[in-house]
């Protein structure tokens, strides 16, 4: 291995490890780990400044900022919030019928939402109803958060590692659809399942809940329907977006343009909650990746992945979906997704689709498996924490890594059937 | 270590966004609440410890609780008559 090379592998993993560890937020690393492989690269002519320049996909970036846009507009309009209430109001007290609803709305509304924002809605909204009832809230943030994670790998739109993927792939929404939903909702029913078995004795009887209207606490209703009428407009453009000859970047860019313009919010306050930190993370790992790529690394990691399964698809599959699923347990899925897209790609594989499905499916559901897997855990672990509850990080890290596992087998055994490798 | 404890306190701040939802939340589910500022009046100046204990005096909040309800019964007479004819029917 050449110089070069080895200081693109070294600079990558320093990278993870600065980011698993938490030791500087997960940006500055990035941008950290961009500074050194471009200067690699540049003073060993590994590549110039104008191909560093196109590392940067920035049909992702816009497909990313378009897409958090037109969900900020949505959730300020107060529709998520007016579902969770719905839900609350559906249990009608009854803390089992809760939870399992809870876990359902998780996964549903992360399927838009990013998974930070909607594990934050239902955690309030988990916190407010235990608060009132008296229940233990441990098992609604546990819950939470898992399925929050599930339910991102499920669209296009899902998850940062679906956009990733999809645009590298050529998926559609559609095919995400048709490739992957089937395989979403039985594994969204497995693991409501598993929790509920998990959670059953913290899980308390009925208690009158009381009765509210969850209209009122909306203050502007046109404005809730409108955003309602620009998602639905958003859905149905992704969903024909392949036949409609739009890129989906180009959707996501439009709509946000339209929410913007119906939300009547100072647009500063909706660019402020944009994800800076992870489109900065991006921007920076593109760079990383890129040096690895340009140097030959991947190449190398797909002949070595040919080599060590024969080629055969099912032992590809299999092998790549573990792999991804253990690697996003301990370093970010974007990561995982952004190593494993190009060399997929170099695979050159006639049907790459059982691939695509693993490398879905492995960088996003290892995202809730130990406390510190994933943002949205973290982020549980926080609110609980203010809220002056304790859980364990043995209690978290079973229930994380019981219903991942479970997640992994169900998905390796979907996509040997769905693809026809059995 | 120093930057380990502001990167948590970076992540502390991203719950922001959970306080939010949750007065949300708790507007629609749970009882309303509401913040007043009160003002010591510039005379008492010489009571301003006082005055800041009052947050936590029990017998204090008690009596703005009491001083509320009657300002509430006098100020919306109409509003609650008709809401206890309506219970009635119902």
């Amino acid at each position: 291995m050449s110089v070069a090379a080895s200081s693109f592998v070294m600079i990558y993993l320093l990278t993870l490890l600065l980011v698993a560890t938490d030791m500087f937020p997960m940006s500055v690393a990035a941008l950290i780990g961009a500074l050194f492989s471009i200067w690699i690269g540049l003073s060993y002519g590994v590549f110039t400044y104008n191909e560093a320049a196109s590392f940067v996909d920035m049909k992702l970036i816009g497909l990313l900022v378009g897409t958090m846009i037109v969900m900020e507009v949505a959730y300020r309009s107060g529709l998520f919030r007016l579902i969770a209430l719905y839900t609350i109001r559906v249990a009608g007290g009854d803390s089992r019928i809760l939870f399992v609803l809870l876990c359902i709305t998780s996964a549903a509304v992360s399927m838009f939402l990013s998974d930070s924002t909607a594990l934050l809605l239902i955690a309030a909204a988990a916190t407010t109803i235990s608060r009132i009832m008296d229940y233990d809230p441990v098992p609604y943030f546990v819950a939470a958060s898992v399925m929050v994670n599930l339910g991102g790998t499920s669209t296009l739109i899902g998850s940062v590692s679906n956009m990733i993927i999809g645009l590298s792939a050529g998926l559609s929404f559609s095919d995400f659809v048709t490739y992957l939903t089937p395989c979403e909702l039985i594994l969204w029913m497995l693991t409501t399942a598993t929790l509920y078995w998990l959670y059953r004795p913290k899980l308390m009887g009925k208690r009158e809940v009381p009765k509210y209207d969850p209209w009122e606490g909306i203050e502007n209703k046109r404005f809730l329907i409108l955003s309602a009428i620009l998602l639905l407009i958003f859905l149905g453009l992704f969903t024909l977006h392949k036949s409609l000859g739009l890129p989906p970047e180009a959707v996501a860019l439009g709509c946000a343009i339209l929410a913007l313009a119906i939300s009547r919010v100072d647009p500063s306050e909706i660019f402020r909650s944009i994800d800076w930190e992870t489109i900065f993370f991006l921007g920076g790992f593109f760079f990383i990746v890129g040096g690895l790529e340009r140097a030959g690394i991947l190449d190398d990691l797909a002949r070595e992945f040919i080599d060590m399964t024969g080629g055969g698809e099912i032992l590809l599959s299999t092998t790549l979906l573990w792999i991804s699923g253990l690697a996003s347990t301990v370093v970010s899925n974007i990561a995982v997704a952004l190593t494993f897209t190009p060399v997929i790609k170099s695979l050159g594989l006639k049907n790459p689709f059982a691939a695509w499905s693993a490398l879905v499916f492995g960088s996003n559901l290892g995202g809730a498996a130990t406390p510190l897997s994933g943002v949205v855990t973290v982020m549980a672990l926080g609110a609980l924490k203010r809220e002056g509850f304790k859980i364990s990080l043995a209690e978290f890290t079973k229930a994380g890594m019981l219903t991942t596992f479970i997640q992994l087998l169900f998905a390796n055994l979907y996509i040997l059937i769905r693809f026809g490798l059995l | 270590m120093s930057k380990i404890k502001d990167w948590l306190s970076f992540k502390e701040r991203r719950l922001e966004k959970y306080e939010e939802a949750k007065k949300e939340f708790c507007k629609a589910i749970g009882k309303p609440v509401i913040m007043i500022p009160l003002e010591l009046p510039e005379n008492l100046m010489f009571l301003r410890e006082d005055f800041c204990a009052l947050e936590n005096d029990e017998e204090f909040i008690k009596r703005m609780q009491r001083s509320c309800v009657r300002y509430l019964k006098r100020r919306f007479a109409s509003k609650i008559s008709e809401h206890q004819k309506n219970a009635g029917r119902s």
